[in-house]
């Protein structure tokens, strides 16, 4: 089994040095995100690729029919799964989950699901008997650190973009379409969750906000902020590391919070254009019934 | 403003219960308004002039923590073990070394810091319906993460090089904070293995009442306290309400693990963390007093005897070694215990701390590690001392690294 590699005392030494003279190796400012862009797939709904960095994550939503669980006969399911293969990085291996793999599943899962960002009533098509189910798979195709801030932009992305067929129940039976014969439906989100990690260095006494991969090895500590666009937290997790002040520790949670929304903002933004682009590839104004008054 | 060990309110001439919270804890912006928050949600102490609906499901004002019940030594055959109760939420660990990794190579134990690695199993009876514990359970794995992290950091790792500490934690019964509790109990546990650690690690919850909106600039007349944060949950309130957990290193503001699963307004963290850091102050308090009050056991007396011969022994080889280094006076050679089973050895030469590590049977090695001071050009000092079971000194053994 390959071991991730690590980096030596000198690069660790120096750059600690470097941050506590408030200077990162790459030049940003400590509370600067990398440069976030993002791909859509144009013949596909729902396919998106973010680079964040040198880190890119592509993410997948599939849409199946199934029933739903008997204790919740109104809801239709939602599953997120992180999956990093030896492609990401040569020390992660496809048999054996590894912890890395874990954590930001439970991280995609437990934010957007339990925040309530997708109203799961909406996949619901009959009562107790079928539902939709909606599967997003997140690749992580390179690893350079701040992959749960990639990870959530990819995975908002595509359920923003992606369609779930149209349907139509009549007297019990449900009757779905397929694309050619009627446009899918938009996902409608609640809100939209973005996370932003903090990680901490000497002892707690600095904060720099999205790491990359030589930082990350280098931190004592991290702390995960998941907010939305209106001024909410959807969950912080720091799993131990260096303990942090509880003010320097709400200072942080906050300023990494105003970070979500401005991604969030550029991601809409983002998301607004590609649909407008794709309606006038589309001529979805002229298939639709609505009038333009 | 209240009094600080006040327990009368000068303004409305009520009894009030003490709270040292958390007013002070607070960005500049908003000291004023929630310092009167905090005044106008402080309670009578006499219950009978509550409303109702100032009272929390079980009866608890909002700043008051369950019954928490707890012993150690409770397993003979582990290392370290404890009993934890908070409220019904009940909790068993056992604490198996440090000693050397199961697995050889490689993995476990490998490293050169203590491996801490960390099991939970929860009773198949422990919640409100009958379920079996799923393998790969990501909330369970995210659990078990978190106090392994947060121990790693706790725990004095880098003494037990290629060891590991293996950590069991089973659940019995879940009523509401289930991470608190784990780690809680595993801290006790570690105590009574007598792995070396720089202060309890302690956790509690912390919830609120009011989620969606921003806590008002100013206080309102008629607040009835209904929008207060909350302390300790129980699972009804975990279900319904937003809320935290929060793990603490020693009484001190030092936050070693936060976990916030639900989605609130930003401007409500800061109150709920107080209250949460506050409440594990309390669970510290709690947490002293059981390992006071916890009856000697066997070992914990034998590994007392052994510490105390082996310091001695120390301490004269010690005294040898400042003296070949050039010190002019005889160094006063002081010893102190300065928490189980750490003991410090102070000298004017330098300091030095001992560990005991317990190998089997009744004899015993306890580790060294200090510095001499920079006089004395600052030399670190390590060594092992080995006692064999007639309880006498055998060896020291050790040298200028």
């Amino acid at each position: 089994m390959p071991l991730e590699p690590k980096i030596s005392v000198n690069e660790r030494e120096f750059l600690l040095d470097a941050l506590r003279q408030n200077l990162r190796l790459s030049g940003r400012k400590l509370d600067a995100l990398r440069p976030l862009s993002i791909t859509f797939d144009p013949d596909d709904y729902g396919v998106t690729e973010v680079q964040l960095g040198k880190t890119r994550i592509r993410a997948h939503t599939q849409t199946t029919i199934t029933n739903p669980p008997p204790s919740r006969p109104f809801e239709g399911t939602l599953t997120i799964t992180a999956e990093l293969s030896p492609l990401t990085a040569p020390h992660f291996e496809l048999a054996r989950p590894s912890d890395t793999e874990a954590l930001l599943s439970r991280l995609l899962e437990k934010s957007i699901r339990r925040s309530g960002a997708l109203p799961v009533e909406s996949l619901c098509l009959l009562a107790g008997d079928k539902c939709f189910n909606l599967r997003v798979t997140v690749h992580v195709l390179a690893h350079d650190g701040g992959l749960p801030t990639a990870a959530f932009v990819a995975v908002l992305a595509s359920l923003m973009t992606s369609r779930v067929p149209a349907t139509e129940v009549r007297g019990g039976e449900v009757q779905v379409f397929t694309a050619e014969e009627r446009e899918g439906v938009r996902l409608q989100l609640v809100h939209v969750p973005i996370a932003v990690g903090v990680s901490v260095f000497d002892g707690g006494a600095i904060g720099v906000v999205d790491a990359d991969g030589m930082e990350e090895q280098a931190r004592e500590g991290e702390v995960v902020v998941v907010g939305n666009e209106v001024g909410e937290i959807c969950g912080v997790t720091k799993w131990g590391g260096v303990d942090v002040g509880a003010v320097e520790l709400v200072g942080m949670v906050e300023e990494a919070r105003k970070q979500c929304e401005g991604v969030v903002k550029w991601l809409k933004g983002k998301v607004e254009e590609e649909e407008k682009r794709r309606a006038k590839r589309d001529h979805a104004g002229e298939r639709s019934a609505e009038n333009q008054r | 403003m209240i009094d600080e060990r006040g327990d009368r309110c000068p303004g409305c001439t009520k009894w009030y219960w003490y709270q040292s919270a958390s007013h002070t804890f607070t960005d500049s912006s908003r000291t004023q308004s929630s310092s009167q928050h905090l005044h106008s949600s402080r309670m009578p102490l006499d219950t009978s002039s509550y409303t109702l609906s100032q009272l929390r499901l079980d009866g608890r004002r909002w700043n008051e923590l369950r019954r928490i019940h707890a012993q150690i030594s409770t397993h003979a055959a582990a290392d370290g073990s404890s009993y934890l109760e908070m409220g019904n939420t009940k909790v068993v660990c056992t604490v198996t070394g440090p000693a050397e990794g199961r697995r050889a190579g490689g993995q476990g134990g490998g490293g050169d810091v203590l491996d801490v690695r960390v099991e939970i199993g929860l009773a198949g009876f422990s919640g409100v319906e009958r379920r079996r514990q799923v393998r790969g359970d990501k909330r369970i794995f995210e659990m078990a993460h978190t106090i392994t992290e947060s121990l790693n950091r706790t725990l004095l790792t880098n003494l037990f090089p290629r060891s590991t500490l293996s950590i069991s934690l089973h659940v019995l019964s879940q009523d509401g904070s289930l991470l608190a509790a784990l780690i809680n109990a595993a801290t006790l546990a570690c105590v009574d293995a007598g792995v070396p650690m720089k202060d309890y690690l302690v956790a509690c919850t912390a919830g609120c009442m009011s989620a969606g909106a921003p806590p008002p600039p100013q206080v309102k007349a008629d607040d009835d306290g209904s929008n207060d944060p909350i302390l300790d949950l129980t699972a009804l309130e975990e279900q319904e309400l937003p809320f935290l957990t929060v793990a603490t290193v020693g009484a001190e503001d030092k936050v070693a693990a936060l976990v916030i699963e639900s989605r609130f307004h930003a401007g409500r963290l800061d109150e709920m963390l107080a209250v949460g850091v506050d409440g594990c102050k309390r669970v510290k308090e709690l947490v002293d007093e059981v390992m006071n009050m916890a009856p000697k056991s066997r070992a914990s007396v034998r590994r007392a005897q052994l510490t105390r011969t082996i310091t001695d022994a120390f301490a004269v080889k010690l005294r040898d070694l400042i003296w070949s280094r050039g010190a002019t006076a005889t160094p006063p050679i002081r010893l102190a215990l300065v928490a189980r089973p750490r003991v410090a050895l102070h000298c004017s030469g330098g300091i030095f701390r001992l560990i005991p590590v317990p190998v089997g049977g009744c004899a015993c090695r306890a580790l060294a590690v200090g510095r001499l001071d920079a006089r004395l050009k600052g030399a670190h000092w390590q060594g092992f001392g080995t006692m064999g079971s007639d309880g006498r000194a055998v060896a020291i053994e050790g040298g200028f690294t």
